[in-house]
């Protein structure tokens, strides 16, 4: 196989991890919002940031060889269009992704304090794993990781 | 996944065969990770994870496996000599794909199962950690058609 091969398929297993990822986060994601036990609760988010890891490890997986591809051929640069504004959503998706992760993981906590203390369904606890903020945050993160796939398929201005 | 052979002019096609993928793969890491979570708790939780390892597998998988499938001979009728001339990497995402057909029916029925038996006396049927593994190998077998239809070796 060629280097060209290698690094598409290691750009591309990246993209899967990632939005691979979302996906798993989204599935236990809207499970959680859905129970009211806090040890469920607390499982599913537990869960929720095990996919998290793998976003995290599929975007620099996906970044790191997308940006080598883009060095290593000719018909492709770094100031091209897409390719600018492909990073510049990624950077956005990353920091909405992690403004979420951060809500949801404050909110794990609570649900694990909880399940510790008698695991009697809580208000609070409700409103905090159906925040409409880190849900703002959380679907903005995952669009704009889609728009990226989009900008990679469609090229506009390649 | 066969971004390569025609890039940008497949448009839609390629994008929502490639959303499906991504969805069927995602789907499935999803179902692997409940059941083998479930394999590690009590009733209670167990047989909340492996409804909705059931509960996954028919709102997420499934979708997933129909928009990669459908959308992937979409992209192929654009190129009509590439399945005669039967390249390997095409021939792997065929295998998976086509095959993956009669896996995703029995871990389906194992998720339902694996659901529906799991008792206070009895948190751990045996068709739980069958639909683990099963899950499992089939996360495996879309990791190597990712490596296929995205390297194409041989090509």
């Amino acid at each position: 196989m060629s280097k060209y091969q290698w690094l598409l398929f290691l750009h591309v297993s990246g993209a899967f991890l990632f939005l691979g990822g979302v996906v798993v986060a989204w599935v236990v994601g809207t499970a959680a919002a859905l129970r009211e036990r806090p040890s469920e609760i607390a499982q599913l988010l537990r869960m929720a940031g095990a996919a998290g890891i793998a976003i995290g490890a599929g975007m620099v997986l996906a970044l790191v060889f997308g940006l080598w591809l883009v060095f290593d051929l000719d018909q492709y640069g770094l100031w091209d269009g897409w390719v600018v504004s492909a990073l510049v959503l990624f950077v956005l998706s990353g920091a909405l992704g992690g403004q979420g992760g951060n809500r949801d993981r404050a909110t794990r906590r609570f649900a694990e304090r909880l399940a510790a203390e008698g695991d009697m369904p809580s208000a609070e606890l409700g409103a905090r794993v159906r925040d409409p903020v880190a849900l703002t945050f959380n679907l903005g993160s995952s669009v704009l990781g889609f728009v990226i796939l989009a900008l990679m398929i469609w090229k506009p201005g390649a | 996944m066969i971004a390569s052979i025609c890039g940008p002019t497949c448009g839609f096609p390629l994008f929502l065969h490639v959303v499906g993928a991504i969805v069927l793969f995602g789907g499935t890491a999803a179902v692997t990770l409940l059941a083998g979570v479930s394999l590690r708790r009590d009733h209670g939780q167990a047989a909340m994870l492996r409804r909705l390892a059931f509960v996954s597998t028919l709102l997420v998988v499934w979708p997933g496996w129909l928009a990669m499938r459908i959308a992937g001979q979409w992209v192929l009728g654009k190129y009509p000599g590439l399945e005669d001339s039967d390249p390997g990497w095409l021939g792997i995402g065929f295998i998976v794909g086509d095959l993956g057909l009669l896996v995703l029916v029995a871990t389906t029925i194992l998720a339902w199962f694996a659901y529906r038996r799991t008792r206070p006396e009895r948190p751990r049927p045996v068709t739980a950690p069958i639909l683990a593994g099963l899950a499992g190998l089939y996360l495996l077998a879309l990791a190597v058609a990712v490596f296929a239809m995205s390297a194409k070796p041989g090509s």
